[in-house]
């Protein structure tokens, strides 16, 4: 069980928005006595998650998914979720994050 | 082309705010509704698509008698009928079950929602209703063409504007962008009084799940007192930021 954080990169490289819901993940997370996962897409690296309280990071490298395309991101993160027994998905509030919220 | 556009019954933004029931129910006294505004945007698109192109536009909302007058609202600015699902607004995912069996049945190439409504900003139910139906879906749409089976859209992305292609039957959420303020259509007299012939028809709710449950509700706590500090006088101002607001 954990809390799955999904953050955003572009390309290759962390958004602002990746770091406040890492670290909002971490706080439910410490709540819920569970691990932070974090899912990216094409991340050219860890970036500085860990310090964030990440403690697992899954990186979907597929040159198809290097752009934004709202189902086909969904639907990974569902995978990952339910992969990871994950009991709360967090997303930002980034036009991208609320577009694929809703899938 | 046939087009729903879906509304919301959302209270007028100059409207006070309170809640009941301990804080867990919004306080409906005094309210007054309007047609959600991102929606608003989308009908008034759906009004030049069938002056333009001759499409035929329906209007569908959630809710029990009370929605009514926004519905007949929307007939009299020029939608041909209207239809409202007899069930409470419970939640994004309940309202999106009801839509999606609208949209199912009535075969539509266009559906036009807003992004989100103004009341519980939710900004979830275009998104589910496409993935119900598995139509395509484009959000934060500011621009829409239609051409025989094909639409371009623009949307806003962060920091920017993308443009996307799509096959109908396609799924929008809609904001101002769409069309400007300038074009929103105030119901004349005529319209009005035609409104009033209109189909509005009522059907049954289909929803059976909602996914959400209000705890409670709270207001923004008031704004304090402004204390002012003289340009020259930084000293003071770092001992505020520091020992009183503890921002630094």
């Amino acid at each position: 069980m954990s809390v799955l954080v999904y953050t955003e990169s572009e390309g290759g490289s962390f958004k602002k928005a990746a770091y406040e819901v890492a670290s909002y993940g971490k706080g439910i997370a410490d709540q819920l006595g569970t691990p932070v996962t974090a899912i990216t897409f094409n991340a050219n690296d860890a970036g500085d998650l860990g310090t964030y309280g990440v403690s697992k990071q899954l990186n979907i490298t597929d040159s198809k998914l290097e752009k934004f395309n709202a189902a086909a991101y969904a639907d990974a993160i569902a995978q990952a979720a339910k992969a990871e027994g994950a009991t709360t998905v967090i997303i930002s509030s980034s036009a991208n994050s609320k577009y694929l919220g809703a899938y | 082309m046939k087009i729903l556009v879906c509304i919301s019954h959302v209270p007028d933004t100059t409207s006070k705010i309170n809640f009941t029931d301990n804080n867990t129910q919004f306080d409906t006294n005094g309210v007054q509704y309007v047609i959600n505004p991102n929606d608003e945007f989308g009908l008034t698109r759906a009004m030049w698509f069938k002056e333009k192109q001759g499409a035929s536009v329906e209007v569908v909302t959630v809710g029990g008698a009370e929605v009514e007058p926004t519905l007949r609202k929307a007939l009299a600015i020029g939608a041909d009928s209207a239809t409202r699902v007899d069930a409470p607004a419970l939640d994004g995912y309940a309202v999106a079950q009801e839509l999606a069996a609208v949209v199912k049945n009535g075969g539509y190439d266009l559906v036009i929602a807003g992004r989100e409504s103004i009341d519980y900003n939710g900004g979830m139910v275009p998104g589910m209703v496409a993935a119900m139906t598995g139509a395509s879906f484009v959000n934060t749409c500011i621009s829409l063409e239609v051409d025989g089976s094909a639409a371009t859209a623009i949307r806003e992305i962060d920091g920017g504007k993308e443009t996307v292609s799509a096959t109908l039957p396609l799924i929008i959420g809609g904001q101002k962008g769409l069309v400007e303020e300038s074009d929103l259509r105030i119901p004349n007299m005529r319209g009005i009084m035609m409104a009033r012939k209109k189909p509005l028809n009522v059907v049954p709710s289909v929803a059976t799940a909602t996914e959400t449950k209000t705890v409670s509700f709270e207001k923004p706590a008031p704004k304090g007192d402004v204390k002012l500090v003289a340009a020259d006088n930084l000293d003071q101002l770092i001992d505020l930021l520091h020992n009183e607001a503890k921002a630094i």
